[in-house]
């Protein structure tokens, strides 16, 4: 009897956690049929529009290639910097580094505008404010605490007994972390580059320090569409990034159980 | 030994080398020389420095002082990947994301060697260990004795000058050791490499080397051949490793052949480094040391036929497969304990408290000097 | 080995050189402008932020809108990762898929979706209506109510995450066997899980804490002008108004405000495991 009580408890608490979570989303892809008013509950009207719209929409592709190439090469600068924390933390012989690894994971803890102005105040004299370049360098840095995490984590399981292995037969120490290490360091990299450049592509806090007419990201661009002048296309740009980032994750956590790194 | 063809000719030397971690002397000036083709065991317990020498010999561990020389030449400061060796570990250490064929591969494809040699080569190796029906696996496919097999392949593979071993038996049960010792000797016979072994197994060792160095805290004990050491091991440290593992204490060397303790002399086969007539020691006894005259009842056991046997009541007695182990307490005036093995099962088990009459054997049986306890 | 280790050690500098040039020298210079105004050493900044009412108002707000948050996510957080983990092991991963996905899922579109829910024709406003007549008053958005919901949306995927994995690494036969000795599971639940998830606990709430406080994007789409936090106020000082030193100062109070209170934390939780090793 208390059991079945506690059970039905349970369950709706649960149900009302889930439903907290994932009610924001529902009700993107919702209203992304209603052409009319987005903000409309429920949706008075269904079609295809927002959708069919969404890719004639200039701003907003512009946007999304923006975004995607800053995430791209932001993700790439952070795989490099995160790969080489990691070993350099994990294997190497650098002092404190404990502090260290407070400096690598700090852009995690330091506040994103206090990062954001300190990136301002650098690009300014360098005349980079408001170029791709200076948000991808930005991003670059706010972003690859991800990569480290989970590549200290991958690092730590390696047993270096595989790079003697290496040496001893022959292997050049560059030739071993090329052959031997770096190949099983792959998956944890590339799912901690996908986490980052997914951070990338929603990164606004930063970015909207150092953005310009011209340096319009996704994410200020949805701003501008959901707050400023409003259009409904948004909501059909929010449906795809929603179901983008639940395929990713899916497979991310189904082949490499990402939360055990987070 | 192995192919007519091995000259003899030093393959590599070790020059007083030294290796001291955070103040430790972990290797103590050691020397040690082997010829092409011979197969040395590196023999001691944990921690006592085994496993360094060898990492110094593939150069992975630089020495402190003291060179390492490969055919006449000081390879001391060479990188370990230009010193063509070959290494099994005993973690196997295979590369767990490549297959069998690419881990054997693996050495050959770093020296950029030409393909047509490569695969050749890979084929020939996968052979010998009998592999090559796994080819296409990856190595968390194998069980514990294939992985091993890999390793010595991929080792073998590079054709190394020479072939280090590093325990590489001991995560396999018993029966698979057997049947890899088997296979390890059966290669040396047939390639001929020149091969140091470490290991703190001395049935290993026994089994596989021309030569074995016992090492002990970083100091070699003992460098001879298993023969040799087997019957005169120069000291008790060497002594207990092979199986001495009975010790008489309070012990008077009468002659070279006789020690004697309270009105009782014990034949002494060898005698340990420095031991002369008069000195005081004790002694060190094989399982084996003792030859029992019978087994009879205390009532029965009275007359004294034989001059040289001595008196005991057995402690102990328990079957091991199919020998008998019995825990004899000397009497006669030693009253110190001893356990021997008996090569045959004794049927019924000869009861606690049962007085019996034995001989000790010469042959099994060394003088030390001192009290062995420094 | 050692030639491994040293090019590891070369890669590890190479980061270190570039996490130096690229996020602590910003950041020191925030400081320094933060203290530097035209040529002079001076902390006008900081006394402006501490002596105007306006100011000292956001970070009061800042304060407790941050706490409030941090508070109903741990509970929530805590009840969601307890459920998860208490799941057969299959169905833990599709329960931890929904956690990590909504963690990484754009925060810009989620709170989007606040607007569509909490919105005057949203659904919760309309039932409201429905309920209580046409009459009846209710705003939900552009308030600190809003700014706390999206806080929480925001954070709960960290904390549910911090606390699961803690909640895991509990012996499972503890818990038995403290049921097995008479325990009720509620008993077994406060004495035995609890004290031993605190680590989990004080993990979720520093990052929830940090990220509350230091929150730009959840005022900005969901508040109203009075529900400006810290970080808003430092952009509208830097891009608005255009005064580097004021915004400076402010991020860089935020900054410290934050330290302290992770310092806080960790002390705390290193004085409750002293006082129940003692125990
Ligand atoms: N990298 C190291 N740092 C410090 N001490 C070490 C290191 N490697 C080995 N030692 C020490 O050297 C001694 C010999 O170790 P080792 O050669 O591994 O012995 P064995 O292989 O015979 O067990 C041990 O006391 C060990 O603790
Ligand atoms: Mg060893």
């Amino acid at each position: 009897m208390l059991a079945k009580v506690g059970k039905t408890v349970t369950f709706i608490y649960v149900t009302i956690i889930l439903l907290f979570i994932l009610a924001p989303l529902f009700m993107i892809l919702l209203v992304s049929f209603n052409p009319t008013n987005m903000f409309q509950f429920p949706p008075d009207t269904f079609s295809f529009q927002n959708y069919t719209q969404l890719f004639q929409d200039e701003r907003i592709l512009s946007s999304i290639g923006l975004s995607v190439f800053i995430g791209l090469v932001s993700t790439i600068i952070a795989s490099f910097i995160g790969l080489f924390a990691a070993v350099g933390l994990v294997r190497g012989k650098l002092p404190g580094k404990n502090l260290l690894e407070s400096l690598f994971l700090g852009p995690l803890i330091v506040p994103l505008v206090t990062t954001g102005i300190g990136f301002l105040l650098i690009f300014v004299p360098l005349g980079l404010a408001g170029s791709p370049t200076a948000i991808i360098l930005a991003h670059s840095v706010v972003i690859s605490p991800y990569i480290i995490r989970i590549l200290i984590a991958s690092m730590r399981q390696f047993d270096p007994v595989q790079e003697e292995a290496a040496i001893v037969h022959g292997a050049s120490p560059l030739y071993a972390f090329a052959t031997i290490v770096f190949p099983q360091l792959l998956p944890a990299l590339l799912s901690g580059a996908i986490l980052s450049f997914l951070v990338s592509l929603d990164e606004y806090t930063v970015t909207v320090f150092l953005t310009q007419a011209e340096t319009v990201t996704l994410p200020i661009q949805i701003y501008q569409l959901v707050s400023v002048d409003i259009n409904p296309v948004v909501t059909a740009l929010a449906s795809v990034m929603v179901i983008l980032a639940f395929v990713l994750i899916t497979i991310l956590e189904k082949r490499l159980q990402i939360h055990k790194y987070l | 030994m192995a192919g007519s063809d091995i000259s003899l000719k030093t393959s590599i030397s070790l020059d007083s080398i030294t290796k001291i971690y955070k103040g430790n002397t972990v290797i103590d000036h050691i020397d040690l020389d082997l010829q092409e083709g011979e197969f040395l065991s590196l023999l001691g317990p944990s921690g006592s420095g085994k496993t360094t020498i060898l990492r110094m010999v593939a150069g992975l561990v630089t020495p402190d002082e003291g060179k390492v020389i490969l055919r006449g030449e000081d390879i001391s400061f060479t990188p370990p990947n230009k010193r063509n060796m070959g290494m099994v570990f005993q973690q196997y250490a295979l590369f767990p994301h490549m297959t069998i064929q690419e881990n054997v591969t693996y050495g050959l494809k770093a020296r950029k060697l030409p393909k047509a040699e490569i695969t050749e080569r890979v084929q020939k190796y996968l052979e010998l260990v009998d592999l090559k029906h796994l080819a296409g696996r990856r190595p968390r496919e194998l069980s514990g004795g294939q992985q091993q097999r890999v390793s010595l392949a991929r080792a073998l593979a590079v054709e190394p000058v020479v072939l280090l071993f590093d325990e590489p038996l001991s995560n396999l049960d018993v029966r698979l050791k057997e049947q890899m010792l088997k296979e390890i000797r059966h290669l040396h016979r047939k390639l001929g490499f020149t091969a140091i072994y470490v290991t703190h197994d001395q049935n290993e060792a026994l089994y596989l080397s021309d030569k074995i160095a016992v090492l002990n805290k970083g100091k070699i004990e003992q460098f001879s051949s298993p023969e040799e050491i087997l019957k005169n091991p120069t000291s008790a440290f060497v002594a207990d490793f092979f199986g001495y593992t009975n010790r008489i204490e309070n012990v008077v060397l009468m002659d070279e052949q006789t020690a004697q303790i309270g009105d009782v002399k014990i034949p002494v086969g060898h005698l340990g480094i420095d031991a002369h007539p008069n000195d005081q020691g004790f002694l060190l006894l094989r399982l084996n040391a003792a030859q029992i005259l019978d087994l009879q009842n205390q009532q029965t056991f009275m007359d004294e036929k034989e001059a040289t046997a001595i008196r005991a009541e057995i402690r102990d007695s328990r079957y091991l497969g199919d020998e008998t182990e019995l825990r004899l307490h000397i009497r006669d005036g030693i009253e110190q304990e001893i356990t021997v093995k008996l090569p045959q099962m004794l049927t019924p088990l000869p009861p606690e408290g049962m007085q019996i009459r034995f001989r000790f054997q010469a042959e099994a049986i060394c003088f030390y000097k001192g009290d062995g306890r420094t | 080995m050692n030639r491994m280790q040293r090019f590891y050690t070369m890669l590890g500098w190479i980061a270190v050189l570039y996490m130096l040039l690229m996020f602590i020298y910003p950041v020191l210079k925030v400081v320094i402008t933060s203290v530097w105004v035209n040529g002079q050493f001076t902390f006008d900044n900081y006394k402006t932020i501490f002596s105007t009412a306006i100011y000292r108002q956001v970070l009061v707000k800042t304060l407790w809108i941050s706490i409030v948050s941090t508070f109903i996510t741990l509970i929530i957080g805590y009840a969601l990762a307890n459920f998860i983990a208490k799941r057969p092991a299959k169905k833990q991963g599709f329960w931890l898929m929904i956690v990590i996905a909504s963690m990484f899922m754009s925060l810009t579109v989620r709170l989007f979706g606040w607007m569509i829910v909490l919105g005057e024709k949203g659904p919760i406003i309309q039932l409201f209506r429905l309920l209580f007549g046409e009459k009846q008053e209710l705003t939900l958005m552009f308030s600190s109510v809003a700014v706390i919901i999206g806080i929480v949306h925001f954070v709960l995927p960290f904390v549910v995450l911090n606390i699961y994995t803690t909640l895991k690494k509990i012996e499972p036969s503890l818990s038995e066997a403290s049921i097995m000795l008479g325990a009720s599971p509620m008993r077994t639940f406060w004495k035995v899980i609890f004290p031993l998830s605190l680590p989990g606990v004080y993990a979720g709430a520093s990052l929830a804490f940090s990220l509350a406080a230091s929150t730009f994007l959840v005022p900005t789409i969901l508040g109203g002008p009075k529900d400006s936090l810290m970080s808003n106020l430092a952009y509208n000082s830097t891009i608005t108004v255009g005064n580097m030193g004021l915004g400076s100062a402010i991020s860089f109070v935020l900054l410290i405000i934050i330290v302290a209170v992770l310092m806080g934390l960790s002390a705390l939780e290193r004085r409750g495991h002293h006082a129940s090793e003692s125990r």
